[in-house]
C-alpha cells in the first residue's frame, strides 16, 4: 500500500501555477526526495500535503485516507503528519523536552520524550531551551518532535539548508538512520541533488509545477526521462546526433542505442562516460581533441576537451594520468549516454 | 512569509473592533454634514489655519525631540556597559507616569516667570524675572519630557530581542560600530520608531492638559473652551474634523514608511543575548546625557511635587474623597486596559501578518480614535447614548468605552511589535502536532504575545488613569477620579491642594509601570 497517493494535484496563486497536475505515490517506509530548483512548486507540494494550503483540484491520500480532494480538506491537526520546518520552528518559550512532547498526550509523555531524545542522541538535554543548542541539535529536536506521536508520514522542508557543509553530510546520515529506526515514511524537499541522491530511496524530480520523473536515485541519474532532468541532475554535455537504423551517429562515434524515434537527436554525455587516451586504443571511431582546461579535485579531475567540430566536451576521470592544456588526446565513449529527440544543440 | 489571506474569524473580530473605534468619527461626520456651510465658514478661516499651524508645529517639534532623546538612550541602556544601565532604564521610563497637566503645572511652578527657581535666584543674583515659559516652548518642553518613553520603550524592546549576529555580521564586513548601527540596527528599529513617533504625534495633537496649563492655544484647548463656554457643538466638531484630517495624513505617512517586509527572524534557532559594547571614556558624556533627561523629566517635577505635598499636608487634606477618587481611577483604568488588550490582539495580529486593503483599513480605523481629542470622543458618546441607548448614559461603561477607543492604538502598537517577531511557522508547527487553530494560538502565539500584551495593557492603564477631558465629561455623577480631583484644584490655582491627589495618581500608575519595566528586563 502507498503511504502517499497524489493524483492530478493543482494549486495556483493568482496567475502562477505552483503545482500543475502532479501524480505521485510513495511506498510505505520509504524516504522520498522531492527535488527541483527553487520556484518549481516543491514547497507548495509540501504545504498541500501538510494541510496548510488547500488544492484547487486533485486528491491527496495518506495511507487509505483522503485528506484533500473530493470536497474534503482535512485540517493539518487531523492529518497525523509530522513536519520538520526549514527553520525548525522550535517553540522558543518551551524547553527541548516540552517541544518534543508538544504533540503527545499527557499520559506517558515523559517516558516517550526520553525515548525520543535518546533516539536522536540528545539524552540529558531536555531541560535546555532551543536557543542553547547548536544548529544540528536544533534540527534533531525538530525531527524528534515531528516523529513523537508516531505519524505515518513525516515531511521535511529543506532539512539541511541551515547547516554548514561539513555538518551536512554527517547529519544526513544520522537523519536517515533515525527515520529508518522510527519506521516512518518520509518526504523531503530539497534543491540539492547530492542530498536527494544520497539520502532518498526514491527521487521525484520537479520542474515548473510538474513531476518530470520518479525513480530510484540510480534511475533518475542514469536514465533521465527528459532532457531537462538529464541537464538538471549532474553534469552533461549535449552533442547533436542522428538516429539511423537503431543506431545513434554523432561526433564521437556510432552507438547501438535505439531511442524509439528517427532523425535528429541530442546526445547527452556525462563527463564520467568520456574516456581520454594518448595513443591508439578504445573501440569505435577515434576522435582527436585538444585539452583546453583542467580542473583538479584531488580524487579526480575534470578535463575540458575541444573536439574537431569546435564543440567542447568534459571528461571526468581519476587523477591520473595528468593532462595539460594543449595536449592532443583521443576521445572515446566509455559508459552510458542518453539520447533525446533533437531540439538543436545549445 | 506573509500569509495570503486573513482568516475570516480574525478579520471579523478586528473589523468589529475597528468599527467600534470609528463610531466617534462617524458621529463627527454626521454632525458636520448636517450643516455644511457653517462647517466651511469655520474651517476655511485664518483662525483655523493658524490653529492648524500651531498644533502641527508642536506635534512635529515634540516628535522630533522624543526620537532624538530615545535613540541614544535605548542603545545606551540595552547595548552598552553604561554604569547602572538597569537603573537608567527604569528612571527613563518613569516620566510616563506623570500626566502632562501635572508635569506642566510642576514645571511652571518651578521654572515659570514667578516660579521657585526665580525665587532661589532672586536672593543672591537679584534676578526678579525669568523668561516666560508659557506658550509654544513651554508646551514643547513639557510634552517632550513626559512623552519620550512612548518612543523609548518599544525601541528598547526591539533592541533586546534583535539578533546580535546581524550587527556582528556587519562589523565583520568591515563596518565601523557606528556604520553597523546605521546600516543594520537602525533599519530594524524603524518600525518601532514609527510606532512610537505615531503615538507621540497623536498624543500631542490630542493633548489638552499641558497646552492648557502652558496657555498655548492649540486645537484641543480652543475646542474645549468653545464647547464649555457656548455649548457650540457644531463649531467644536468642525474644528475637530480638521484635526482628524491631520491625523489621517500622519497615519498615511507612517503606513508608507513601513511598507517593508516582515521583520521576524527566520534563521535557525532563537536569538541569543547580545554582548554589551564597552563605552570607555564616552561613558561620562553618556551618563551626563541620561542625568540631564532624567533630571528634567523626573527629578524636577518629583521634587516640586514633594515641596507642594509637604506644604499641603501641613494644612488640611480631605482624605475620604481623595481615597475614593483613587479607587475610582483604578477601576476605570483597569477595566479600560483589560478591554483594550482583548480588542487589540486581533487587530495587531492582522496588522503584523496580513497585507491588503481590508487589514490596512481595519488598522486605520482602530488607530483613528486615538487621534481625536478626548473631548470629541466623549461628546460623540454622549450623543450616541442619549439618542440611541439612553440606558448607557451616565454609566461607567460609557467612560470605559471612551478610554478604550482613545488608547487602543497603544495596546495595538505593543502587541504588533511582539507579533512581528513571532514566526508564523510556529503556529503551523503546532497545528501539524495536532492542535486546532484555537489551541495552537493559545499554546504558542498567546504565550509569545504575553510580553507585548502586558506592555500594551500597562500603557493603556497609564494613559487611561491620567486621561482628563473625556473623564471630565463622561464620569457618572459622583464618580470622581484622581484626574478630576487634580484638575478641579489646580485649574483654579490651588496648587497645594492638587499635590496629594497628584501624588496618589503617580502611586497608582507606578504599579503597572513596575510590571512593564520588570517584564522588559526579564527578557534580557
Amino acid at each position: 500500500m502507498s503511504a502517499i497517493s497524489i493524483t492530478g494535484l493543482h494549486k495556483a496563486f493568482g496567475a502562477a501555477r505552483a503545482v500543475d497536475g502532479v501524480d505521485l505515490s510513495v511506498a510505505e517506509g520509504e524516504i522520498c526526495a522531492l527535488l527541483g530548483p527553487s520556484g518549481c512548486g516543491k514547497t507548495t507540494m509540501l504545504r498541500l500535503l501538510a494541510g496548510f494550503e488547500a488544492p484547487d483540484a486533485g486528491t491527496i491520500a495518506v495511507g487509505d485516507r483522503v485528506v484533500a480532494g473530493d470536497g474534503v480538506v482535512v485540517p493539518p491537526e487531523k492529518r497525523g503528519i509530522g513536519m520538520v520546518f526549514q527553520d525548525y520552528a522550535l517553540f522558543p518559550h518551551l524547553s527541548v523536552a516540552e517541544n518534543v512532547g508538544f504533540g503527545l498526550e499527557r499520559g506517558g509523555r515523559s517516558a516517550r520524550v526520553d525515548e525520543l531524545l535518546d533516539l536522536v542522541g540528545l539524552a540529558g538535554l531536555g531541560d535546555r531551551h532551543p536557543h542553547a543548542l547548536s544548529g544540528g541539535q536544533q534540527q534533531r529536536v525538530a525531527l524528534a518532535r515531528a516523529i513523537a506521536s508516531t505519524p505515518s508520514l513525516v515531511l521535511l522542508d529543506e532539512p539541511f539548508s541551515g547547516l554548514d557543509a561539513a555538518l551536512r553530510a554527517s547529519v544526513r546520515g544520522e537523519v536517515r538512520t533515525i527515520l529508518q529506526r522510527a519506521g516512518v515514511t518520509a518526504l523531503f524537499v530539497t534543491h540539492d541533488q547530492e542530498e536527494a541522491l544520497s539520502l532518498a530511496d526514491t527521487v521525484a524530480v520537479m520542474h515548473a509545477g510538474r513531476v518530470e520523473q520518479v525513480g530510484t536515485p540510480e534511475e533518475v541519474y542514469g536514465r533521465p526521462a527528459t532532457r531537462w532532468v538529464a541537464t538538471f541532475l549532474g553534469e552533461a554535455d549535449v552533442l547533436p546526433g542522428d538516429v539511423v537504423d537503431g543506431h545513434v551517429d554523432f561526433e564521437l562515434g556510432r552507438l547501438p542505442i535505439d531511442p524509439g524515434f528517427r532523425g535528429a537527436a541530442d546526445v547527452l554525455v556525462r563527463p564520467e562516460a568520456v574516456a581520454l587516451s594518448l595513443g591508439s586504443g578504445g573501440s569505435g571511431r577515434r576522435v582527436e581533441g585538444r585539452v583546453v582546461q583542467r580542473e583538479y579535485f584531488g580524487h579526480d579531475q575534470l578535463v575540458h576537451v575541444e573536439l574537431p567540430s569546435g564543440r567542447r566536451i568534459r571528461s571526468r576521470s581519476l587523477s591520473h594520468p595528468v593532462w595539460h592544456e594543449g595536449d592532443r588526446v583521443h576521445v572515446t565513449i566509455d559508459g552510458p549516454v542518453n539520447v533525446f529527440a533533437g531540439e538543436g544543440s545549445p | 512569509m506573509v500569509r495570503r489571506g486573513a482568516p475570516p474569524a480574525l478579520l471579523a473580530a478586528a473589523g468589529l473592533v475597528a468599527a467600534g473605534a470609528v463610531l466617534p468619527v462617524a458621529y463627527l461626520a454626521w454632525v458636520v454634514l448636517g450643516d455644511l456651510p457653517q462647517w466651511w465658514d469655520t474651517v476655511w478661516s485664518a483662525r483655523a489655519f493658524e490653529l492648524l499651524l500651531r498644533s502641527v508645529g508642536l506635534a512635529v517639534a515634540v516628535t522630533a525631540a522624543t526620537v532624538a532623546i530615545s535613540l541614544p538612550i535605548s542603545w545606551l541602556t540595552v547595548r552598552t556597559d553604561l554604569p547602572g544601565r538597569g537603573v537608567w532604564s527604569v528612571l527613563c521610563a518613569l516620566p510616563l507616569v506623570i500626566p502632562s497637566y501635572i508635569g506642566a503645572y510642576l514645571l511652571v511652578s518651578a521654572l515659570g516667570p514667578r516660579g521657585e527657581l526665580q525665587g532661589v535666584l532672586e536672593g543672591p543674583l537679584g534676578i526678579d524675572r525669568l523668561p516666560s515659559l508659557y506658550g509654544f516652548w513651554g508646551a514643547w518642553l513639557a510634552l517632550t519630557l513626559f512623552c519620550f518613553p512612548y518612543v523609548l520603550l518599544p525601541l528598547q524592546a526591539v533592541l533586546r530581542r534583535m539578533d546580535p549576529s546581524l550587527e556582528e555580521a556587519a562589523r565583520g564586513m568591515g563596518r565601523s560600530g557606528w556604520a553597523a548601527y546605521r546600516s543594520v540596527v537602525l533599519p530594524q528599529l524603524l518600525p518601532a520608531v514609527g510606532a512610537g513617533a505615531l503615538l507621540v504625534s497623536l498624543y500631542v495633537l490630542s493633548d489638552f492638559g499641558a497646552v492648557s496649563i502652558m496657555r498655548f492655544d492649540s486645537f484641543t484647548r480652543v475646542i474645549y473652551v468653545q464647547y464649555q463656554s457656548s455649548f457650540d457643538r457644531v463649531g467644536a466638531a468642525s474644528l475637530a474634523t480638521l484635526l482628524v484630517l491631520v491625523t489621517l495624513v500622519i497615519l498615511w505617512l507612517e503606513g508608507r514608511s513601513r511598507r517593508g517586509g516582515a521583520l521576524h527572524r527566520s534563521a535557525p534557532g532563537s536569538a541569543r543575548p547580545p554582548r554589551p559594547v564597552a563605552l570607555g571614556v564616552w561613558r561620562w558624556p553618556a551618563l551626563g546625557f541620561c542625568a540631564l533627561v532624567v533630571g528634567l523629566a523626573l527629578a524636577l517635577p518629583i521634587g516640586m511635587l514633594a515641596l507642594w505635598t509637604t506644604r499641603s499636608i501641613s494644612g488640611d487634606v480631605a482624605w475620604a474623597s481623595v481615597l475614593g477618587a483613587a479607587g475610582n481611577s483604578l477601576l476605570a483604568a483597569g477595566l479600560a486596559a483589560g478591554v483594550a488588550v482583548v480588542c487589540a490582539v486581533p487587530v495587531a495580529l492582522l496588522a503584523a501578518r496580513h497585507r491588503g486593503r481590508a487589514p490596512r483599513t481595519i488598522e486605520w480605523g482602530a488607530y483613528l480614535g486615538h487621534a481625536l481629542p478626548g473631548i470629541v470622543v466623549a461628546l460623540a458618546l454622549v450623543f450616541f447614548a442619549t439618542r440611541a441607548v439612553p440606558a448607557l448614559y451616565q454609566t461607567l461603561l460609557m467612560l470605559v468605552v471612551a478610554l478604550v477607543i482613545l488608547f487602543l492604538p497603544q495596546a495595538i502598537g505593543a502587541i504588533r511589535t511582539a507579533a512581528l517577531q513571532i514566526d508564523p511557522r510556529l503556529e503551523e508547527a503546532a497545528r501539524s502536532l495536532g492542535r486546532s487553530p484555537t489551541r495552537a494560538f493559545a499554546s504558542v502565539t498567546a504565550p509569545l504575545l504575553r510580553g507585548g500584551a502586558a506592555a500594551g495593557g500597562a500603557l493603556v492603564f497609564l494613559t487611561a488613569v491620567k486621561e482628563l477631558p473625556a473623564t471630565l465629561i463622561l464620569s457618572p455623577i459622583g464618580f470622581d477620579t484622581l484626574a478630576i480631583e487634580v484638575w478641579r484644584t489646580t485649574s483654579v490655582g490651588f496648587y497645594e491642594r492638587g499635590a496629594v491627589p497628584s501624588l496618589l495618581l503617580l502611586a497608582v500608575s507606578a504599579v503597572p509601570m513596575a510590571i512593564l519595566v520588570l517584564r522588559e528586563r526579564s527578557f534580557t
